[in-house]
């Protein structure tokens, strides 16, 4: 199932690698000397590549340290080699450092404050999951959560779990019809309280059905919304508080992000992580074109890990995140015209 | 909207103030910044590089070197370029349906990818359409996902605009002239055509699209454009122009954050203009697009034009011109300070207004704590004073300070703070006059 996912992804790589590679090396003999200019376009490339300023004058400044190793002038694929490292160690070292102020503080927090005239008890104990694994899927309007949710279900079922559903989207129309028809596909059941519910309500019923019907895992689907309203954002804290109190730990979060999106997503995901605890990404939309550059930003900048990427519009189109993948992928096409006009010549006319 | 690209410009145009002189050198630098920024903001990076290229050899070729005032002149050209790029003046829809197409009625085909925003669009045009007294009808061009059908029938009972579609037939162009006939017979004037949305670019949607536009002529074919994405958006437009030679582009979830250098890209690469932006998920908030507005935001100028005219709008002209008469004579009272705060409220939230300023986004306003009930208390002080108190805050002694922070429910040390500050305005007030103007008293306090 998975296996199908990865091989389209390789086979369009494939492709567009033979002609990097070849391109580049009859325009440069394959060496880069070490100036400015090419420094300037490396790093212009890299931000181009959705992948944000911070990350790209980071692996910048590796590959100047590089070439200055290699006596000012290396192989091409040097550089590149230095460019994979850096992104594959962004990537695999991702983990989620920042919690939103507050979020302990609320009254419902699983660890309460220790007092101190309490004495200390003899082990800590250690805090007993009960109850369902409990997801919670949330991101901006239109990346592909209620999608991303079924293939997420077909797939936990699939590896043997019991699945529930909690139609949470209850402001689009019609998004929790479009739950309720994944669900019956993928044959998981679906709570629902139709359209203007309150969302906290949905997820702690499904909470409560879940509990009674010993499920597995509880997947909580949300409406979609931008980081900037403010009041759908506390919304989004409230319904997470909600399943805090009623399981006893915080959900795990995924962020929903569309791989079209530019460095806009940094901030999206910078407001999401303030507002409720993020444990990952999902990254949807993937395909040979759109690379989803802005979740090495997201992971260099915030710590947080891509878990899932989607690729397509089928429920088995969803595939475990694997970084050496994704980093062939992101600068497969970096040849074409974008990598030899960029390195070549700084007053070359641009887009011609 | 523009607002992270604003705040890079401006740290990067503040370096250039603090140097006395403009050399190659800084310029160098400073082209360098203004080109991170764009690209940061989402602009192609080849877009960029034009743009940076053509304000660099205008720069040298003004004579912008050895300026006293290069910020300005490069903010200038700056400006100019980014006007340029993105189109000049604003672009009506051509829907006059006397000039249609297809006689009498003018069509309007709406595309894009998957959850851009096309189906919203297709409702907050036909509001729009119907405020101007048009006659709009809705076209469910979507032959694969019910769900969207569902949509579009719900936003058009929502704004009174009937809904064609059809469940039946899988000819996407037959249901739009189907849709064109019932149009008529219902005597609309413009029929919109929401088509189906794609995961990916693919042949088969172009195909489609091309068949629906071969079957009936459009007047108007718009891509939805999600304002968030990034260096993708050349990809997806292209292809788009390359084979449907689209007349506009429309840019969705402008109310987010995102600094919409997509707009730009596209504009460059395809030239084509933006015609309209979404700005929130209610179905009136679609804008015209200002290109001499944005540009003037990137460039932390503000949303100046914008303010004037909602200043012009709510404000007392009269009030306006006697209070800047008693600025310029320097015999500025509490009397002026209360009247001034008074127009200031007229115009809305303190926030709203100030986020149209050259230099202040969002999270400026967040840090700086932002406050309207700032002004009740500044009121209430000014109110619980006399006449006589107003007009002459000198005599403002320790007793009647007393009795006016009573009076206004706050502390002396309050009624202190304010007189303070308006000492303060005053004394400013009185420089700028003896130094013959604001001009002058600028520069003498920047040399300094």
């Amino acid at each position: 199932m998975i296996k199908g996912v990865l091989d389209r992804f390789k086979s369009g790589l494939k492709k567009t690698r033979d002609g990097f590679v070849g391109k580049l090396q009859t325009l440069f003999g394959g060496r880069v000397r070490l100036d400015q200019e090419t420094l300037d376009r490396i790093e212009e490339l890299l931000i181009s590549a959705d992948m944000g300023v911070a990350s790209a004058v980071a692996i910048t400044r590796n590959i100047e340290k590089r070439l200055k190793e290699e006596g000012g002038e290396a192989t091409l694929e040097a550089v590149l080699e230095v460019i994979r490292a850096d992104v594959l160690g962004i990537l695999n070292t991702a983990t989620p450092r920042m919690r939103p102020v507050s979020w302990d503080d609320a009254g419902d927090a699983p660890k309460a404050k220790k007092k101190p005239h309490q004495p200390a008890p003899a082990a800590p104990a250690p805090v007993e999951a009960k109850g369902p694994r409990v997801i919670f899927v949330v991101g901006v309007n239109g990346t592909g959560k209620t999608t991303t949710i079924a293939k997420l279900a077909h797939r936990l079922k699939s590896e043997g779990n019991t699945v529930l559903l909690a139609a949470g989207d209850t402001f689009r129309a019609a998004a929790v019809e479009q739950l309720t028809v994944w669900a019956g596909r993928v044959g998981v059941e679906c709570i629902s309280q139709g359209q203007n519910a309150d969302p906290a309500a949905v997820a702690f019923d499904a909470l409560s059905a879940a509990e009674a019907r010993g499920v597995d895992i509880v997947i909580i689907d949300t409406a979609g919304r931008l980081h900037t309203k403010t009041n759908l954002m506390d919304e989004l804290g409230k319904v997470a508080r909600v399943i805090r109190r009623k399981t006893g730990r915080d959900p795990e979060t995924l962020l929903v992000v569309d791989a079209n999106t530019g460095q806009n997503g940094l901030q999206q995901a910078r407001v999401f992580a303030e507002t409720i605890p993020v444990d990952g990404l999902v990254l949807t939309k993937l395909d040979g074109t759109s690379k989803g550059g802005i979740v090495v930003a997201i992971a260099e900048t915030l710590g947080l890990p891509v878990k899932w990427v989607g690729m397509g519009e089928k429920v088995d189109d969803l595939a475990a995140f694997d970084p050496q993948i994704f980093v062939e992928a992101l600068f497969a096409d970096w040849s074409g015209e974008s990598a030899a006009v960029a390195l070549r010549d700084d007053d070359a006319p641009a887009a011609r | 909207m523009f607002q992270d690209l604003t705040r890079r410009l401006d740290a990067t145009l503040k370096k250039l103030s603090g140097a006395e002189r403009l050399t190659e050198d800084n310029v160098k630098d400073a082209l360098r910044e203004v080109r991170l920024a764009l690209l940061e903001a989402d602009v192609n990076y080849n877009v960029a590089k034009k743009l940076v290229a053509g304000i660099r050899d205008k720069a040298l070729g003004q004579g912008v070197l050895g300026s006293l005032t290069p910020a300005q002149q490069v903010v200038g050209i700056v400006n100019d370029e980014l006007t340029a790029l993105l189109g000049g003046q604003a672009r009506e829809l051509n829907l006059d349906p006397a000039k249609a197409k297809n006689k009498g009625m003018a069509t309007v085909m709406v595309m894009g990818l998957q959850g851009s925003g096309k189906t919203t669009f297709c409702g907050k045009l036909a509001l729009r359409l119907k405020k101007e007294g048009r006659t709009p009808m809705l076209v469910a061009a979507d032959i694969y996902r019910p769900a969207a059908i569902d949509q579009l029938h719900v936003i058009g009972d929502s704004i009174g605009v009937l809904v064609h579609s059809d469940r039946e037939r899988k000819n996407a162009a037959q249901i739009v002239k189907l849709g064109q006939r019932r149009a008529r017979d219902n005597n609309c004037d413009v029929l919109i055509v929401d088509t189906a949305g794609r995961l990916h670019i693919d042949d088969t949607l172009m195909g489609e699209l091309e068949s629906i536009q071969q079957t009936v002529p459009m007047d108007e074919k718009l891509l939805v454009l999600d304002a968030m994405t990034g260096q993708e958006a050349v990809n997806i437009a292209s292809t788009f122009a390359a084979r449907l030679d689209f007349d506009g582009v429309v840019l969705t979830k402008m109310d987010g954050d995102a600094r919409g250098g997509a707009a730009l890209s596209v504009l460059e690469v395809t030239g084509k203009p933006v015609k309209l932006v979404g700005v929130g998920e209610k179905l009136e908030d679609l804008e015209v697009f200002h290109p001499d507005r944005m540009a003037g935001r990137i460039l932390g100028m503000g949303d100046v034009l914008t303010l004037i005219e909602q200043a012009q709008d709510k404000m007392d002209s009269e009030t306006a011109e006697r209070l800047a008469g008693r600025f310029a004579q320097g015999e500025f009272s509490l009397e002026d300070f209360q009247a001034q705060i008074r127009q200031m409220k007229k115009m809305g939230p303190l926030k709203g207004v100030l986020k149209m300023l050259p230099g202040v986004d969002g999270d400026m306003l967040d840090k700086a704590k932002v406050d309207d009930k700032q002004f009740h208390s500044v009121e209430a002080i000014i109110n619980s004073m006399t006449v006589k108190e107003r007009r002459q805050p000198d005599i403002i002694n320790g007793s009647r300070r007393k009795r006016i922070a009573n009076g206004s429910g706050t502390s002396v040390s309050q009624v202190n703070k304010l007189l303070k500050q308006y000492r303060d305005m005053r004394r400013m007030m009185r420089d700028i006059n003896a130094a013959g103007g604001l001009e002058a008293f600028g520069k003498k306090v920047f040399r300094a």
